[in-house]
């Protein structure tokens, strides 16, 4: 249910700042800023319940794509919201709400309690307790990173690891038969478990099919074992069990 | 111990694929052995009252001369020592079973005082003949596969005594079969043969395997009387 925040004409929740001497009606610029608020959350709000909902029902999962994209979208909700938040921080630290004498408290007594509650639930509070504790190490879990140092961190992080992965694709690196470590330590010593040399270039196929035709005569000649003719019939079975009995050669046999 | 049996015999140029193929249903690597087995005939029936006596043990019905070998293994490699020699006595195959040949067989390692029955000029065996096999041994739950190859030693070998003889070469030997031929068998062994419970669960693993690989290796039942060990007068 959208709250509707409103001045104290529309006979509904004034909003009171300290910054002002007395009980004021909320300049037209303060009831944007809030409204605004309003907006932001309430698209961060569906955004994470479609991405919910399509955790929970998707079968399969969601394609990493499609996650990332979604984390995307979350992740600019939330700067947005951050930015507005940051801009109007002064006047909305110093709001707070309080209920007109003619507020119909006693039908919406919980509305009323949640818009005039200042603390937060106490899930919540665990909630933020538990991930306001950074874990970067043991003497920095200590000190959490300040938003600053946090924000310092991404500004390089963010532009260097999307330079490291441009250079990767433009030199068509997932393209390669061969890893960086390996063309590093020099790739005739990589064991590929393949006979044939696999080509720097890709227009040596032709060559490639050559060399396939030679291993396949190389294994022909392997298996031509000394004293065995396949070419000869076979010895019938049961001769060749008999002798593994009685050691009889078979006659006939030289 | 008594051993279900089936055999099948493979041309050479199938020998890799098979193993694949056998390496594919048993999930599993071969195990690569080489043995060498020394055929013997029995020259002296063991008194059969004496019942220490390991090979007649436990085929008390044998009452007549049946040829026995004693086999070892190989070491792989051109190092190593061979195994202890075991003796290994197998019965005829039962007769009016169909789908499997059945027999009884006796293994163990054998004792020195029993060994020597076997050297020159004993009145119990005469030493016959010889061969090597060179194995790929697979284990499919309780079937054993053996895919080997029969070689015979270089003419002479063990003339004098054969079981103090050097370790025969491979690179020497010759096959028993020229055209290059692989024997297939697979096996269950089971503890107790005249269990008939036993034996039925036996049979019906073995010719489950062999419903595996029909049509890939066609596993049969070879001639009973090929694996006849009597002695024939």
């Amino acid at each position: 249910m959208p709250v509707h925040l409103a001045t104290s004409d529309n006979n509904q929740l004034p909003l009171m700042s300290d910054t002002h001497e007395s009980t004021m009606s909320l300049s037209s610029d303060e009831y944007r800023t809030i409204d605004q608020i309003r907006q932001k959350l309430f698209q961060l709000s569906s955004s994470i319940q479609s991405v919910k909902v399509d955790l929970e029902r998707n079968e399969p999962l969601p394609k990493p794509e499609a996650l990332a994209s979604s984390a995307h979208i979350l992740n600019y909700s939330l700067t947005q919201f951050n930015q507005i938040f940051a801009q109007h921080r002064q006047f909305l630290n110093a709001a707070h709400a309080y209920p007109l004498p003619n507020f119909p408290g006693t039908t919406q007594e919980v509305l009323l309690g949640q818009l005039v509650k200042k603390k937060l639930e106490p899930r919540a509070q665990d909630w933020v307790d538990e991930y306001s504790q950074a874990t970067f190490g043991e003497e920095d879990a200590k000190k959490p990173f300040r938003h600053e140092q946090m924000r310092q961190l991404w500004d390089w992080a963010g532009p260097s690891s999307s330079d490291v992965v441009r250079e990767l694709i433009t030199n068509d690196a997932f393209e390669d038969d061969y890893t960086f470590a390996e063309r590093e330590a020099g790739i005739e010593n990589v064991v590929t478990g393949l006979k044939r040399t696999l080509g720097d270039d890709s227009d040596e196929d032709d060559e490639d099919g050559d060399k396939m035709d030679e291993d396949v005569g190389v294994e022909v000649e392997k298996s031509a074992e000394p004293g065995i003719d396949t070419k000869m019939p076979p010895m019938p079975l049961d001769r060749i069990l008999a002798f593994t009995m009685t050691g009889a050669l078979p006659p006939g046999f030289k | 111990m008594h051993e279900l049996l089936l055999f099948t015999q493979i041309p050479a140029s199938r020998h890799d694929q098979v193993l694949h193929v056998l390496a594919g249903v048993t999930a599993a690597q071969p195990i690569e052995c080489r043995e060498q087995n020394l055929i013997y005939m029995q020259t002296k029936l063991a008194d059969v009252a004496v019942s220490k006596k390991a090979p007649n043990k436990q085929a008390p019905p044998a009452q007549r001369l049946s040829y026995r070998k004693l086999f070892r293994d190989l070491p792989n490699g051109v190092d190593g020592h061979a195994g202890p020699w075991k003796l290994r006595a197998e019965e005829l195959p039962e007769a009016g079973i169909t789908h499997v040949l059945s027999r009884p067989v006796a293994e163990n390692v054998i004792d020195p005082t029993e060994l020597e029955k076997f050297r020159g000029a004993s009145i119990w065996y005469k030493y016959v003949n010889q061969y090597i096999t060179t194995t790929h041994r697979f284990v499919n739950s309780n079937v054993i596969v053996r895919v080997s190859r029969l070689f015979l030693p270089p003419e002479g070998t063990g003339a004098l005594e054969p079981l103090d003889a050097p370790l025969p070469n491979l690179s020497e030997c010759r096959p028993l079969d020229a055209s290059g031929t692989y024997l297939v068998e697979a096996s269950v062994r089971i503890e107790d043969g005249g269990n008939a419970k036993l034996v039925e669960q036996a049979t019906q693993e073995l010719l489950a395997f062999k419903a595996t690989l029909a049509g890939s290796v066609d596993l049969r039942v070879p001639d009973r009387l090929a694996l006849d060990p009597r002695v024939k007068a």
